[in-house]
């Protein structure tokens, strides 16, 4: 088992730390007055110097680096707190069409992905309070349904979405310009805001179909999983920087905060958390990379701690920095509040418990039966 | 990032399974995960004589301290092939136990302090298990602030010293042939100054030992007393008054020895909550019960695979450091968790142990360690300052013990209510 990334790609993590480095917490406090979805200056940046291809192949406009750059690019997304629909695009829909998408999808719907032009989405369970229906004639689909409070939803132009059951299960792929779409009038998360969308037969390009899309759409949604627990992860040791920093800096009864064991007891705890979602994160790159067998496991374990560690950290963040630590302009109820929306999404966190332990009791069934 | 072993790797991985299935004692085997988690399923007699016998089976064969150097007994190779041993032994690994603090702690201690000729004489014994050891470090007046021991050894002028005073927490001291002690021998000097660490052989007329039961019941641990004790300069591990260095060494190897090897209860809570009762009903089919078991396996799977970090960290040249102490803070925590857990499950089950194995001793077994484990090699609250000041750079606490250590004050100064 090995479970750090080579020095090539912790190479590119540095390049890519660099157009990141501008993303202060400051001026995205000063951002949210745009009323904007997502920082599309930082977004055509991103997407010149060729960041949001990394995981593309070169045919269909991509620089083929991989999904492992994917993992890196997501915690750094996260430390920065980037208010771009990374994950969501790159790691969520882009990763999903080329895994479920023939060469033909690939080559029409990945190269927007790649230059920026299209922001894609998962639609995962957590949006639909009721399955959508599909309407197939000559292997075509309509759908009908509403995906409610879609995160990254007011950027999105495209999606992904699973539909129907059993042998007509599919993946599709759709087109958002055309649909129905509720903005949220006070988003969770400021950052990534959320809109109603409503499909009333929309037309649907379908990507699989068939008793084998299930188990695709669960690769799919595995990987995103993954990936958005390394952002959770990367924002989650940001927010504890950021509070050991403040902890150093301010002074009361003449000495540093950061002094007094009863912060200091809890920064440990911050610290042990992360570093639980690191080992988990880690291992499920490692997974991704070389045991897909130990994906579907490794991705729950990983969105679990990482989870934790998010929440914890923004909580902490918030608690270290006193009343100043709750106002808006200090801008720490953005780690706070995009904490609590992913803990909702790809899949509520409970969801992934549940199918964990779906997993481990399927397993221990099998040494059980084998012994 | 790989999760599969390299080609040299899977190779030693079959050896050691070939060797280890031709050669452990199948017979002790469910007798063997009974012990994990400072289980007693025999008496501790039989099981230290149980483990002598698998730990010279493996010195022979030279499966033994695998990452010691060939030259002290033992295999010369990486801590990678150690893991790989250690999962390929499964319940076999907890007949590590008596050795653990020999070979995991103080062996490093007297790799980097005894002069050649004593690890020569020393370090094979304690590889093939021949020779047991104990750390005789805490005091009554010494355990958090372990700096602050009081067990003196005076020079007598002659190359010997005189020890006297008293150790206490002392594992498996009654089964020990060597103990490593830190001893006071400047109170003139800082507190961290004026100690020295020597090796006694424990049957040295004028050290008593005296069993100390803990609350499973059971007696691993002791007071030892040092009465007159005259021991010859050539037992002096490191140089006078700079023990405190030579301390260190093997208490880091204590966090890492501790925080790495033990599980923090998963398997026997996820059995527990796949029983079903009489009518037929498994806990782990209620909602509430899947999410523990899912967070406790986020956990469990994070400790162990965060000891894989850390071997990565060693083969690309660097220390694994301070942080392995969240190994043991978070997993002592977890362990007595779901200790209480499980016993709340079992309700009126949980009131007695009942038979070796079975769902409530195993849980019972568990209540003890948990709380156990949370203050053995470093409690929770100096983890805690550990990973604050060390890790994360945190201002160290504010003392109050400047100055010779024999003007220290050790209890409220006189006229208090």
């Amino acid at each position: 088992m090995k479970l750090s990334f080579d020095s090539e790609l912790e190479g590119l993590r540095e390049e890519f730390r660099r157009p990141l480095a501008d993303v202060a917490l400051s001026a995205t406090v000063e951002w949210l007055r745009t009323g904007q979805p997502m920082d599309r200056s930082l977004w055509s940046r991103l997407a010149e110097l060729g960041w949001l291809a990394t995981a593309i192949a070169p045919e269909q406009g991509g620089s083929g680096v991989g999904e492992l750059m994917l993992c890196l690019q997501a915690e750094e997304v996260g430390r920065a707190l980037a208010p771009i629909p990374f994950v969501a695009s790159s790691g969520g829909y882009g990763v999903g069409v080329q895994i479920a998408g023939d060469s033909e999808a690939r080559d029409t719907l990945l190269p927007s992905i790649a230059d920026g032009s299209a922001i894609g989405v998962l639609l995962t369970s957590d949006c639909w309070r009721e399955a959508p229906r599909a309407t197939w004639s000559a292997g075509r689909a309509r759908v009908d349904g509403v995906a409610h409070s879609v995160p990254d939803g007011v950027a999105a132009s495209v999606a992904l979405a699973c539909i129907g059951a059993g042998e007509d299960t599919a993946i599709v792929q759709l087109d958002l310009a055309r649909v129905e779409r509720v903005v949220a009038a006070e988003p969770l998360d400021l950052l990534h805001p959320c809109a109603t969308l409503r499909f009333d037969g929309s037309e649907a390009r379908v990507l699989v179909r068939g008793a084998a899309a299930a188990s695709t759409w669960g690769d799919v949604v595995d990987r995103y999983a993954l990936f958005t627990a390394f952002e959770q992860m990367g924002a989650a040791a940001a927010a504890l920087e950021i509070a050991r920093q403040h902890a150093l800096q301010r002074y009361a009864f003449g000495r540093p905060i950061g002094s007094f064991q009863g912060l200091k007891h809890s920064f440990a705890d911050l610290f042990a958390a992360v570093d639980l979602a690191r080992s988990n994160c880690l291992y499920g790159a490692a997974a991704l990379n070389s045991a897909p067998a130990a994906l579907h496991e490794a991705a729950c374990v990983a969105r679990i701690s990482a989870t934790d560690a998010f929440r914890r950290c923004a909580r902490g963040l918030m608690q270290m920095h006193g009343a100043q630590g709750v106002t808006w302009d200090a801008g720490f109820h953005l780690y706070y509040r995009r904490a609590q929306a992913l803990a909702g999404h790809p899949g509520a966190v409970d969801e992934w418990k549940d199918s964990l332990v779906g997993t481990l009791l399927v397993q221990a069934d099998a040494v059980g039966l084998a012994g | 990032m790989q999760l599969t072993d390299t080609p040299q790797q899977a190779d030693f991985r079959a050896r050691a399974r070939a060797w280890i299935r031709a050669n452990a004692p199948a017979d002790a085997l469910q007798t063997c995960r009974n012990l994990r988690y400072a289980g007693q399923p025999i008496a501790e007699d039989e099981w230290v004589a149980l483990a002598k016998r698998w730990q010279k089976a493996k010195y022979d064969a030279g499966w033994a301290c695998l990452v010691w150097p060939r030259e002290h007994g033992g295999g010369g190779l990486g801590p990678r092939e150690n893991v790989i041993f250690q999962e390929e032994e499964g319940a076999f690994a907890e007949l590590f136990g008596p050795f653990m603090i020999g070979q995991g702690f103080l062996a490093p201690t007297l790799m980097a302090y005894a002069t050649p000729e004593q690890q020569t004489h020393l370090l094979p014994k304690l590889a093939s298990g021949e020779e047991v050891w104990c750390q005789l470090f805490s005091e009554p007046g010494a355990g958090s602030d372990l700096a602050g021991v009081r067990a003196r050894a005076e020079p007598m002028g002659d190359g010997r010293w005189r020890i006297n005073g008293q150790k206490v927490w002392t594992s498996g001291a009654h089964y020990s042939d060597w103990g490593l002690a830190v001893l006071r021998t400047d109170p003139a000097q800082a507190k961290h100054k004026g100690l020295t660490v020597f090796r006694v052989r424990m049957d040295t007329p004028g050290i008593t030992t005296q069993p100390i039961r803990q609350l499973g019941g059971c007696s691993h641990f002791n007071a030892v007393f040092f009465d007159d004790v005259i021991v010859s300069d050539e037992w002096r591990v490191g140089p006078v008054n700079d023990g405190w260095r030579v301390a260190l060494t093997a208490l880091m190897n204590e966090r890492m020895t501790l925080g790495a090897s033990i599980g923090i209860g998963f398997e026997e809570i996820f059995a527990l909550t796949r029983h079903a009762d009489e009518r037929g009903r498994r806990p782990i089919d209620r909602a509430e019960v899947r999410r523990r078991i899912a967070d406790w396996y986020a956990v469990d799977r994070a400790l162990h695979y965060s000891v894989h970090r850390s071997l990565d960290t060693l083969e690309a040249g660097g220390a694994p450091g301070p942080e392995l102490s969240v190994g043991k803070l978070v997993g002592a925590s977890a362990t007595q968790d779901i200790a209480a857990f499980g016993l709340d499950l079992l309700a009126d089950r949980a009131r007695s142990a009942g038979a070796v194995g079975t769902d409530p001793w195993v849980m019972h077994t568990l209540f003890a360690f948990g709380a156990v484990h949370r203050v053995e090699g470093g409690t929770d609250e100096i983890l805690r300052n550990i990973i604050a000041e060390r890790v994360l750079r945190l201002p160290p606490e504010h003392r109050a013990d400047a100055g010779p250590f024999r003007d220290i004050p050790t209890a409220p100064s006189g006229g208090a209510a």
